[in-house]
Formats: structure tokens, sequence, C-alpha cells
């Protein structure tokens, strides 16, 4: 060290607005910073371009091919198609965004708060509902545009090429709207969890339980997988295609995000480091 | 003198242990002020208190006179460092600081201040190297740097020197040195021996609770006041008789015996400290035994730290 003086005393700084997002910009801004810093981005979108480009061609290649003639595929018109738009769209209304969501998100808050790193942050101008508000924008906002955009875009080049004509872009694209609530739902899912469990395999358990469980209870019981927000995707599917689609399934999405928000920010309000 | 700290009968507590208890303590602006207690007393858990890591169970505490909430407004007016600083492994040192500068808002000269506060610490030549590839003594030093970073009217440094070698140590020690009257530099250690060195207040905590706090030169003094340690050369059994029989001598003590000498602990009674020195020197004089030493008593802070917290406490 050297003996130069520590002109520690306030200078002119410029000090931002606080209140409840005091703190948001630079916790957000770190946020997306470190999902492209190590591989997780990169794993989403390589993940989720190769599964929705394999769904894409999976119609010309069967055609192509003839196993679809030989497995007897011809009398699915779905899966037989040549429309551009409904190759774009197929695949989108699996698990497969739920599952990588899942992943990708579950050690949000654990992990940091193993590594000491939360508790840190938190010792600067910042509020506890910045942290968590931040970490769920960036979470969708990279998650959209590697898991969601990225590969429908892809996609629409793809059916393009493949399928002889552009598909509608205003189905693919209204489409690509209302799904992203259902990543929104899982990341908000997983963020929520981990400010109550403490353990990364204790959100992913619980998570995945979110997942599956209503669609067991919904064979039993339709009524549950109407109203469960895990069926959203389905749900922007239908209002995308022009398909019925029940607003019972939207109110539980709702429900489901805003209980997730109001219960995530209090849980974490009250954490101590 | 302002209050840089206040904190009013802050208490804690938390799964069966009681933590803190009615902890009222002022913390004089400007000053470095040493937060002392053996293992378990409750120093860290205040700093968490005051940082906002943990929330009082009943009191209240303000920083530069504003109210420590769990908002966070009042960490724009501290800077934090906790006993085992962690980073983000993919930041660098220099991103690291440029991090926490940015919650504190647009500084025109970010920059500069960052690249000297590296070089301040120590790490100038490891700034741009990812904080996961950094040593236990760098963390520290990181750690103090992102402390300062804000320019806090307050830093608060949960023992910041536990992890340095001698000469981190003593480079950490220069420079909370420096920052007295800069900024207020509120620190738990129990390394009793640099808090008497850089420390110009001190608090000592026991249990969770305020043993006493004090300017530290008022701590030393209180134990010593009135008091001599007289050596005597060819003293006998009778010469403590003898002490103890001169004008003004309250209390006499042998403190110790080697070789020839024998050393007295001598009180004398208020405000006769100098014609108590006077007539011991004639004393030995005209009993012919050799005058070694005849001087004011000195305690160092770990003697007033030990009398001051039973010893049993201490080693448990």
């Amino acid at each position: 060290m050297t003996a130069q003086s520590v002109a520690v005393a306030p200078t002119a700084i410029r000090r931002r607005r606080g209140g409840m997002f005091l703190g948001f910009v630079t916790v957000l801004r770190k946020e997306v910073t470190e999902w492209f810093k190590g591989p997780k981005a990169l794993i989403v979108a390589g993940v989720s371009v190769v599964g929705a480009v394999f769904m894409t061609v999976i119609p010309f290649v069967a055609k192509a091919t003839n196993q679809a003639a030989e497995s007897g595929l011809e009398q699915s018109q779905m899966y037989l198609t040549m429309d551009p738009t409904a190759n774009v769209l197929l695949g989108w209304t699996g698990q497969t965004v739920a599952l990588i969501a899942v992943v990708a998100t579950m050690a949000l808050v654990s992990t940091e708060r193993d590594r000491g790193t939360l508790a840190w942050s938190l010792t600067n101008p910042v509020s506890a509902t910045s942290v968590i508000a931040a970490k769920f924008l960036a979470a969708m906002l990279v998650f959209s545009a590697t898991a969601v955009i990225l590969p429908l875009a892809l996609q629409i080049g793809l059916a393009t090429v493949v399928y002889g004509s552009v598909p509608d872009l205003a189905v693919i694209g209204s489409f690509a709207g209302l799904f992203l609530a259902l990543p929104a739902f899982y990341i908000a899912l997983t963020i929520g969890l981990g400010t109550a469990v403490k353990s990364t395999a204790g959100v992913a358990g619980i998570a995945f339980a979110v997942m599956f469980v209503p669609q067991i209870l919904g064979g039993l019981l339709p009524i549950v997988n109407e109203v469960s927000p895990t069926s959203i995707g389905t749900w922007a599917m239908a209002v995308a295609t022009g398909q019925p689609a029940s607003m019972l399934t939207l109110a539980g999405w709702g429900v489901a995000m805003v209980v997730l928000v109001v219960g995530s920010k209090l849980v974490f309000d009250r954490q101590e480091f | 003198m302002t209050s840089a700290i206040s904190m009013t009968a802050l208490t804690k507590h938390y799964k069966g242990v009681q933590a803190l208890t009615d902890l009222t303590l002022d913390v004089p602006s400007g000053t470095v002020f040493g937060f002392l207690g053996p293992n378990g007393a409750g120093k860290t858990t205040a700093l968490k208190v005051l940082a906002g890591l943990a929330r009082a169970t009943s009191g209240s505490a303000t920083i530069n006179g504003v109210a420590v909430s769990a908002a966070g407004e009042h960490r724009r007016e501290l800077g934090y460092l906790a006993q085992d600083p962690r980073f983000y492994g993919w930041m660098t040192g220099r991103e690291t600081l440029r991090y926490v500068a940015r919650f504190r808002g647009a500084d025109t000269d970010r920059e500069r201040w960052i690249a000297s506060l590296l070089d301040r610490v120590g790490i100038a030549d490891a700034g741009d190297r990812r904080t996961s590839t950094y040593s236990g003594g760098m963390r520290q030093r990181l750690g103090i740097a992102q402390a300062l970073v804000g320019r806090p009217a307050v830093v608060l440094l949960d023992e910041p020197v536990s992890a340095l070698d001698p000469i981190g140590r003593k480079d950490v020690l220069d420079l909370m040195r420096e920052l007295k009257g800069e900024t207020t530099v509120f620190y738990s250690t129990h390394i009793l021996d640099d808090v008497q060195r850089v420390s110009d207040h001190v608090a000592i905590l026991d249990h969770g609770r305020l043993v006493k706090a004090a300017p530290t030169h008022v701590l030393l003094g209180s134990f010593t006041k009135n008091m001599l340690r007289v050596v005597l050369g060819g003293a006998t059994t009778d010469t403590e008789t003898a002490i103890r029989q001169l004008a003004g001598v309250a209390s006499v003590t042998v403190a110790s015996r080697a070789g020839g000498a024998t050393s007295y602990d001598v009180t004398a009674q208020t405000g006769a400290s100098a014609d108590v020195q006077r007539t011991i020197t004639r004393f030995a004089v005209d009993a012919g035994l050799t005058l070694i030493s005849n001087s004011e008593e000195t305690l160092d802070l770990e003697t007033v730290f030990l009398r001051l917290i039973d010893q049993k406490e201490v080693a448990a």
C-alpha cells in the first residue's frame, strides 16, 4: 500500500433515486452480464434451438424418407402437414421449455446464498426487492431471447426454406408473445422458491412437482389442468391459432404470478444473512 | 462531536440465543473505533444489524443520521467488510469495485478512484484478474477497497486483519490510521494490540452486553490512575511495610521478585501520585536500596480487557 492520503470524504457523487427499487439497475446489469459470462446462456440457446429445429423438420424428414408412410403417420394431419406455420409451432406445446427454464434458473438464488455473494450484494445500497426483481427480469430477458425468440426465428427461416413459403408471422408473433407467460411462471417459481428453500435440489424438486403433478391430477380431474398455470403454454398456442381457450387458465396463471411475486418479496424481506 | 453511528437499546435474539442485549453506543464521527469482545460476544451480530443483514429484535440504530432499515437507504452511508468476504468469481477486482461504485450513483472520477484504491490496498497488479484466483489475503484487501469505494461516511469492518499475514496486517492498520478524520471506521477484532495501535475509541462487548466504551487513553488511564510500578534492588520483607507507611500511599503489593530486584505495585491516594513518587525516591536513598524504576504504571489493553472480562469466559 502506498502512503498516499485516502480521500474518502464524500465528493460529487450523483445519487440515484431509492425506494423499493433501490439499486435495481445495477443488479440487473450484473445479472444479465453473469448469464453471458458463463456457458449458461449458450447451453440454453443450444438446447432450445436444436430441439425446436428438430421438431420443425420432422414432417419434412419423415416424408422425405418415407418413414411416415411405413409407420402409418400419414393419417395424422398434424404430423404430416407441410404447412410452414404449423411446423414452426410443432413441439412448442410440450414441457421442454418449462424443463429448460427450471434447470437454468433453479440455482439463481440458492447458489448466491451459499457462496455469500447475496449477503455481500445486500451490504450495498440495494433493496431486497431490487435483487429479486432484477434476477427475474434478467432471467426473463435472456431466456426469452435464447430459448424462445432465437429458436422461433431460426424455425421461421428453416420452415421457409424447407416448406417453400413464409410462415404466418402474425400467428407466430402472437404465439411468441403469449408463450412468454410460460417461462415467466417457471422463472418466478424457481426464484420464489429460492427465497424460501435453501438448497438448489429442494428448489428443483418442488418446481418439477409443480410441473408434473397438475398433469397427473388433470387426468383424473380435467379442471385441474384448466386452472393450472402450467397449462399457460397450451393456452397460448390455442389463442394464437384461433382454437378454443379457457380464460380460467389465464386467471390461474395470473393468480399464481401474484402469489409468487408477493410471496417472494415478503419472504425475502424477512431473510437474514 | 456528532455520532456517525448511534445504537439505542439494540437487542437481537436468535433461536435460543441472546446475541445482543440493550446495546446502546455512540460512535463519534471521524474516529477509528475498535469493537472488542471474546468469540461469541455479539460483535459480528451488531455489525450485521448495522449493515442491514440482520434485523434487531428491538431497539434502533442510525448510520450518519439515517435510520437502519430493511429498505437499505442507510447503506448509502456505509461501506462494509464481512469477516470472510466473498465476491463474484467471474468479476475482476476492478469490475468488483465498479459494481459496488455503481450502487452509489454516478461518480465522474470513478475509474481513477478505483485505480487508486486498488493501489492503496496493494492489489493493483491483480486488479484485472478474476477474483476467483485471489488468495484469502487478496480478497480481504479487495474487501477493504470495496468498503471504501463509495466514499462512505462510515466503514464497518468485521475482523479486517484476521486473514492477513503480518505485512498485510501492518498495511491495513496503516490504512485505517490514514482514514482517521476522513471517515469513521468501526471495526471488530480480538487482536488487542492492533486496537491499541490504531483506535482512538474502544468498546468492549461480552455476552451481547456492553461492558465498557471510552476513548482508548481514558480507558487505559482509568486502570492505571494513581498506580506506580516501583522496582527496588536489595529490598527485604520489611520493605513492603515500610513503603505502605509512607505519606500518600494507599496500598502496596509485591508484583514480582526476580534476582535481587523486587517489583511493587504502589497505589497512591487520589492526587498524590507525584508526591508519592518523590517520597519513594527519598525512601530508597535513605534505606540504602537501589532504585531501579519508579514510574507510573502502564497497562496494555490486553490486561485491561482481561480485567473487564472474566478470564473463564474468555477461555471458554
